[in-house]
């Protein structure tokens, strides 16, 4: 059984956040003014129905995608004043991303693929390799360093995933649904990963689901829904 | 990270397409090798017939002037026994010199007895047309059919017919000619001279007008101890152009008003014939390169647009947007350069089936087929090789940066 750090320092700060999209001649406010703030340590859940903003919220977090209005802070830096490198270099550095479908790379094995995001730092190779092979082995998948995502389960590719996400010590792992494609054993076990990495790692935690064993399982909820901020707790 | 690697699995991964453009450029490098092996040789041949059959050499000195007014006044333009001694020794001291022989040439009306035609004679020194016709050219000392007169003979009077004037006066070896000619003042002159052979100028503009004769037969005939022109061949022909100012430099220091001239020069019909297939291949070059760079370009676009996901994932992560453009460019180089060595191996199986088979053809303004054999020269390949590896970057960097510079979101939100 896993503890819950304490959440402390600001982390990440939304004010009045709002993100409109064009579709054809139509424009859809997916976000509408969201104002959130999230602790360092935090291990958090963004719950909604589908289309009430979750994955637009998160993209946002993961600054993979820009507001239309509003303005967002990480360790209190203004991200809209950083240049599109800077804006990588900080994501590469301070925040690690889980994808619903893993989005490994299916011509790198297990420990190449955690190791590329040291690689595009600029980190000589056996170095990426080792912290890598670590990591690796801290999600359980030492014996599957060099398999390619072909030859790994659903459940071993998050895995990897996750250790792709944490290889570079991030201050925020952001999952997008990240046991949506999983059944529901290997989802919970993904969770208590998360929730032990979180632990013990004091990586801040914040992902989407509509799981309600999940949400449940979890020390902060933010429910969206119609893109805004229905409710916190 | 290592791009070469991460490059390599990935040209791997689309094996067929990949393969398609390898071979496009493969097929591209080829066709162009071919076809500049195939110009080169028949360039090497032009110039051979230039140096050697024609009797150019490398160099041609002679008085200031008398290229362009030397038909009108010859006797102007020719120097006598003391300026042509200075000017041989002057050229034979040159380090660089191989050969320095002096030349006349006279023009006339030739006849058999029966019928007459007009001839141009270039008189040769028979000791130096010796050294001259084994004149090494792009590696070659032996020129196809190259007749010359046996070194220290005594008959001056013996002369060479151009095959195609032997064939129209109907003359053959041992029967006689007579040369009506003009001296250098003007006066008609004319003398009995024997055929000693034939040969092939090898263009077909002299070919049926050119006699070789004796230079001791042509001095008396033009009534002179001089000579119109010197002529040099060099041992390193490559430096023709700086031996040519150092010599100009030397002889006029010496006294004398020399103007000089390379064989290129001299032989318009070569200049004609390398501008002309230069411009073909030019030509070709731009063709096939465009169709090297349309089709990288489209399997790049095919490969981006099915890692379009992939390429999104990756600048999630962190990788920049050079970064990504760099891994593609990467892609497109390694096909590049294997499209390129997989050529050289086909190149070379081309030229040795040529020249085992040993088909030969008449180059255009020549008169003597050469062997259809490539020439294939190391630093055209070299250019071909850099040319097709950078359309290759080109292509997909065109394409890359495209895909690098699309919305994050947009690239993930892709299916495969």
């Amino acid at each position: 059984m896993t503890q819950e750090v304490i959440s402390t320092t600001k982390l990440i700060d939304f004010e009045g956040v709002s993100k409109t999209y064009q579709l054809g001649n139509q424009k859809v406010q997916a976000l509408k003014g969201i104002d959130l703030t999230i602790n360092s340590g935090d291990f958090m859940a963004i719950a909604g129905p589908s289309g009430s903003g979750k994955s637009t919220l998160l993209n946002l977090l993961a600054l993979i995608d820009t507001p239309t209005n509003g303005q967002i802070t990480y360790n209190d830096i203004d991200i809209s004043t950083l240049s599109d490198n800077q804006k990588t270099m900080y994501r590469n550095k301070e925040i690690g991303i889980v994808f619903q479908n893993y989005n490994l790379i299916p011509v790198l094995d297990a420990l190449e693929n955690v190791a590329f995001a040291l690689q595009v730092q600029g980190i000589p190779n056996h170095v990426c390799l080792s912290r890598a092979e670590k990591i690796l082995k801290e999600v359980g998948l030492g014996t599957h360093l060099h398999h390619r995502p072909a030859n790994l389960s659903g459940g071993q590719k998050q895995r990897v995933a996750i250790a792709r996400a944490l290889v570079t010590n991030p201050s925020v792992v952001i999952a997008d649904e990240p046991t949506a494609a999983l059944d529901s054993k290997t989802g919970m076990e993904i969770l208590d990963l998360m929730k032990e990495l979180n632990y013990t790692k004091h990586t801040t935690f914040i992902f989407s689901t509509h799981d309600n064993r999940i949400i449940n399982s979890v020390q902060h909820v933010v429910q969206i829904e119609d893109g805004l901020l229905i409710n916190q707790y | 990270m290592n791009y070469l690697q991460f490059a390599y699995r990935n040209i791997l991964r689309h094996r067929r397409r990949s393969i398609v453009t390898i071979m496009t450029v493969c097929l591209g490098f080829v066709a162009l090798g071919v076809l500049g092996g195939f110009l080169n040789n028949i360039f090497s041949r032009l110039k051979g017939q230039a140096i050697v059959a024609e009797r150019f050499g490398h160099l041609t000195f002679a008085k200031k002037g008398f290229h362009e007014n030397g038909k009108l006044e010859p006797e102007k333009y020719l120097w006598n026994a003391q300026e042509l001694a200075k000017i041989l020794s002057v050229t034979r001291k040159n380090a660089e010199i191989e050969l320095a022989t002096p030349r006349l040439r006279m023009f006339g009306v030739t006849s058999n007895g029966k019928a007459s035609t007009i001839f141009v004679t270039e008189a040769i020194v028979p000791d130096d047309d010796q050294k001259l016709i084994k004149t090494n050219v792009d590696g070659r000392t032996e020129i196809a059919g190259m007749v010359t007169f046996e070194a220290k003979k005594q008959d001056n009077s013996a002369v060479i017919v151009g095959s195609e004037l032997a064939t129209m006066l109907k003359i053959k070896k041992g029967q006689s000619l007579t040369l009506l000619t003009s001296t250098k003042d003007g006066v008609a002159n004319a003398v009995d001279v024997k055929i000693a052979g034939n040969y092939n100028t090898g263009n077909p503009a002299t070919n049926d007008k050119f006699i070789l004769s004796d230079f001791s037969l042509a001095q008396n005939l033009y009534d002179t101890d001089g000579a119109e022109r010197v002529i040099v061949t060099l041992k390193n022909p490559e430096n023709i152009d700086v031996v040519k100012t150092q010599l100009l430099e030397q002889l006029t220091s010496a006294g004398l008003q020399v103007e000089a001239k390379t064989w290129e020069e001299l032989s318009p019909s070569y200049k004609k014939v390398t501008t002309l297939f230069g411009i073909i291949f030019r030509v070709l070059t731009i063709i096939i390169s465009v169709i090297v760079l349309l089709t990288v370009l489209n399997t790049m676009q095919m490969v981006v647009s099915e890692r379009t996901k992939e390429i999104g994932t990756m600048r999630a992560i962190g990788m920049l947007k050079s970064q990504v453009i760099k891994l593609f460019c990467v892609e497109g180089l390694i096909m590049g350069i294997m499209g390129c060595l997989l050529a050289i191996p086909i190149l070379l199986a081309i030229a040795g089936i040529l020249q085992v088979i040993g088909i030969s053809f008449i180059p255009p303004v020549a008169s003597v087929a050469v062997p259809l054999v490539l020439m294939l020269k190391v630093p055209k390949l070299m250019f071909v090789f850099a040319l097709f590896s950078i359309v290759a970057i080109v292509s997909s960097f065109l394409v890359s940066r495209k895909i690098a510079n699309q919305q994050i979101v947009d690239s993930l939100i892709q299916s495969n």
